[in-house]
């Protein structure tokens, strides 16, 4: 699964949630998760081209917008559907800006 | 780890997408790209960022925009936080309110137990959101 974190919008947010502070998309610091680099890890190191199976991590190709039940599909795993829990797969523009001002207020 | 009590409650909020200017993801977009291409080249499958903001569409371009809170917002955070209504002033006046009623929220939080058991404040774990 890929995807997730390759836009800006959430490479922004996730430095924010994680105790950013500066108005900058990411500090030069901060490692952008390098999914081509690590999927051709996985493919050549670890598993092999041939078992690696890619999927990109957009909610509205699965169903129920639910990555879980998707893979729970897919790969035929026996998960029960009541121990299923979820969390927001991203904040909205005025739950952003409010944690915004909490980051620049509150050490 | 991150706060997943916490992000459920601000789930609750609802509102527009956060949507970013590209002059503000210009610094990172040649490294997104290039993995990009190396995906579709790989995949065969897209997967655009949208890179271009209409002008009749919200879009984050300076930091006075997160600083442009909208009522909705802010009466559900005084609600849920159970302080007084926020009076608007400076945006930095307005700022340090909100941040108030933020801290109280996820201080507010209640107990809950960890996955080894043992009982102990939400916000003491939590480090991962705030």
């Amino acid at each position: 699964m890929f995807g997730r974190g390759i836009t800006g919008r959430k490479i922004f947010e996730d430095y924010i949630s994680r105790s950013g502070r500066n108005f900058c998309v990411a500090p030069p610091c901060m490692d952008i998760l390098n999914y081509a680099e690590r999927i051709q890890t996985l493919e050549h190191i670890f598993f092999g081209k041939a078992r690696v199976e890619l999927f990109p991590f957009a909610p509205h190709l699965f169903p129920d917008k639910r990555v879980v039940v998707h893979v729970r599909r897919t790969r035929q795993l026996d998960l029960p559907a009541d121990a299923i829990r979820r969390t927001p797969a991203s904040l909205n523009l005025p739950t952003f800006t409010l944690l915004y001002a909490y980051r620049q207020h509150i050490l | 780890m991150q706060n997943k009590l916490l992000l459920k409650h601000l789930s609750a909020l609802s509102g527009p997408q956060l949507r970013l200017h590209p002059e503000f993801v210009a610094p990172i977009l040649h490294p997104l790209q290039d993995q990009l291409s190396v995906l579709f080249d790989r995949t065969g499958m897209d997967f655009p960022e949208t890179w271009h903001c209409r002008d009749d569409e919200l879009c984050v371009q300076s930091e006075q925009d997160l600083f442009n809170f909208c009522d909705q917002s802010l009466d559900w955070l005084c609600q849920v936080s159970r302080l007084p209504r926020i009076r608007r002033g400076s945006a930095e006046q307005t700022a340090q309110q909100v941040a108030e009623r933020f801290e109280k929220l996820r201080t507010a939080i209640p107990l809950s137990i960890t996955n080894n058991g043992i009982w102990m404040r939400r916000n003491a774990f939590c480090d991962g959101l705030l």
